[in-house]
């Protein structure tokens, strides 16, 4: 659950009001798209969420964490429930899409032969399996989105956060991507996605939240929203297997029968 | 609420060492050795300077170390004669032997009567006793041979010696005792600045050089931080190179001080030699200086890459993207 409460805040460069007043709810397994124009405010509320900003009244609640009080030592757990995809992907340029997506894992010690069985599924997830020995340079925008995707679901996080993710996108990749979205919510996980493509928005029935000046100008639940679902066919990525079968997997995974080949683990050197 | 957070977090914990641990060091380990190769032309420089500030504190300590020893040697020869008066009787000689053993800094009194002076100062002329035949009376006094040990004190116990009653005369070299302990204390205290203005040169240098290679890769530490990166996790690697970059700078200092012992030892010894004292061989403080140099070395470049480190990790969000 994320909440926020008579939330305010100025951008610490230039006082000018980033959030004002804002209240929202976002319940556990829901799909909302933040839309509104540059500068409205959405980024530094996917800021605040991932506590890389502090706001000046209010209340923020994400999942446990108050993150008005929340302390130094506390960010990296809260970040670890969260998935989060960058316009600009913010892939690491010298290292493989395996071990772009394997870093997170590394990030909180899991062992090296529990990082190769999960990364090879969030692969077949994200249809990258033939990639993960390529650099982020040998990628396609959209190849590089879903490898920042595949980042983002690593680690099994609770909420996936996406900031404009089809920012640097074409309308078609855009719409594989946010189909890709649309699986993963349907698999369970709280997804929220700051765009300004309207249209694009539009082609799903999610609740939107539009925020400008810092405000909350209307906030449409799902079922409203669908009223403008374009009649044309979300683009569907092709898929074999599921994020509860990671999940699944992950569970099941014993050292001793995990099958990890010493190929497979040769691929991890950074 | 705090309670549910910290609770929440301790959770987290346990799960991630359920998972496979906590900080994987091998390799955060191998990433701070490949950062040092990635970022060769920084590591160079911070290497070059660290190592030449190295070599210049183990030459200074070199100094010291010798000048602390001629020091002692001088106050080994350091010898005060004082005169008995004539007349005086063996009582009163061995009254003023107990007064000269009860003054402070007094290492050792020995009595040499004037028969034995007399004789002593023959065989210094190398001339036969018969030489001197023709002469009626011993001209020398009685007198007491006095080793003193601490030469900073030497203007005091001297005074006090001559204070002692029936001291006729007193005789000493003064003039070089003060030169020395003046000599001494000057260049202990310009090896102490240049040790200490050398050392935090170096730590700045090596600050530097982290800090450079945290903004070359602002990215990865966003990156790190957003998946979850435990501030231990975004140091590790950056303390590794600065370990490192100490470690070499330690080896390359100290190869460096025994080519340097090598061709300037000769020098300096028969520079102390000219004072009747011998330079300290290298073999008694290689060891320490070794020591020395690696925990210097490691010291400066990882105080030097914390400061860096800490001031970058407590930037958050647009913040830290400006740098």
């Amino acid at each position: 659950m994320i909440e926020f409460k008579n939330v305010k805040m100025r951008y610490k460069t230039n006082d000018a009001v980033a959030l004002d007043d804002v209240s929202v709810r976002i319940d556990d397994g829901e799909f909302v798209f933040i839309v509104g124009a540059s500068g409205a405010g959405k980024s530094s509320f996917l800021n605040v969420i991932m506590g890389q900003e502090k706001v000046d009244s209010g209340i923020v609640r994400v999942g446990p964490y108050t993150l008005n009080t929340i302390k130094r030592r506390q960010l990296p757990y809260l970040r670890r429930m969260l998935g989060i995809v960058f316009q600009d992907f913010r892939l690491i340029p010298k290292m493989t899409v395996y071990d772009n997506i394997a870093f997170a894992l590394r990030v909180i010690g899991m062992s090296e032969k529990k990082i190769t069985k999960r990364v090879r599924y969030v692969l077949k997830l994200v249809d990258l399996s033939e990639k993960a020995t390529s650099y982020p340079n040998q990628l396609s925008q959209g190849e590089r989105q879903r490898v920042a995707i595949a980042r983002a679901l690593i680690n099994n996080p609770g909420v996936i956060i996406a900031d404009e993710p089809t920012g640097n996108l074409d309308p078609v990749l855009s719409g594989e991507i946010m189909s890709l979205f649309d699986k993963i919510n349907a698999l369970g996980a709280t997804v929220v996605v700051v765009t300004h493509d309207l249209e694009l928005v539009h082609q799903f029935d999610h609740r939107i939240v539009t925020i400008e000046n810092g405000k909350i100008l209307s906030d449409i639940p799902a079922k409203t929203a669908g009223e403008f679902v374009s009649k044309e066919e979300p683009v569907q990525v092709q898929q074999d297997v599921s994020l509860a079968q990671v999940q699944e997997e992950d569970v099941e995974i014993d050292e001793a029968s995990a099958g990890v080949t010493d190929e497979e683990q040769g691929q991890e050197g950074v | 609420m705090a309670k549910n957070e910290n609770r929440e977090a301790r959770n987290q914990k346990k799960a991630n060492k359920r998972r496979g641990g906590g900080l994987n060091t091998s390799y955060l380990t191998k990433m701070g050795a490949h950062n040092l190769i990635a970022n060769r032309s920084m590591s160079f420089s911070s290497i070059s300077v660290l190592s030449a500030c190295l070599l210049l504190i183990g030459i200074s300590m070199m100094i010291i170390m010798n000048i602390q020893n001629l020091v002692k040697d001088v106050e080994k020869q350091n010898v005060i004669i004082a005169f008995v008066a004539d007349g005086a009787d063996e009582m009163t000689v061995n009254q003023i032997q107990a007064q000269l053993q009860s003054v402070p800094d007094v290492i050792k009194v020995d009595f040499v009567s004037k028969e034995a002076a007399y004789e002593e100062q023959l065989k210094e002329f190398g001339v036969e006793k018969d030489l001197f035949s023709g002469v009626i009376e011993n001209p020398l006094p009685d007198s007491f041979r006095i080793s003193v040990g601490n030469l900073e004190q030497f203007n005091i116990t001297l005074q006090r010696i001559k204070s002692i009653q029936n001291i006729s005369a007193v005789r000493e070299s003064q003039e070089v005792v003060n030169q020395i302990t003046t000599m001494q204390k000057s260049i202990t205290a310009i090896c102490v600045i240049l040790v200490v203005v050398l050392g935090i040169v170096s730590m700045f240098i090596v600050s530097n050089t982290i800090k450079i290679a945290m903004v070359s890769r602002n990215i990865d530490i966003q990156v790190m931080k957003s998946v979850g990166a435990t501030s231990l996790f975004i140091c590790w690697p950056f303390m590794i190179e600065g370990v490192i970059i100490g470690l070499i700078s330690g080896v390359i200092s100290l190869v460096l001080t025994v080519i340097f012992e090598r061709v300037e030892g000769g020098a300096i010894m028969s520079l102390l030699e000219m004072f009747g004292s011998q330079s300290v061989g290298m073999d008694q403080y290689l060891p320490v200086l070794a020591a020395a140099y690696l925990v210097f070395g490691v010291l400066i470049s990882s105080v030097g890459s914390l400061a860096s480190i800490r001031k970058y990790l407590k930037k958050e969000g647009s913040e830290a993207s400006e740098l």
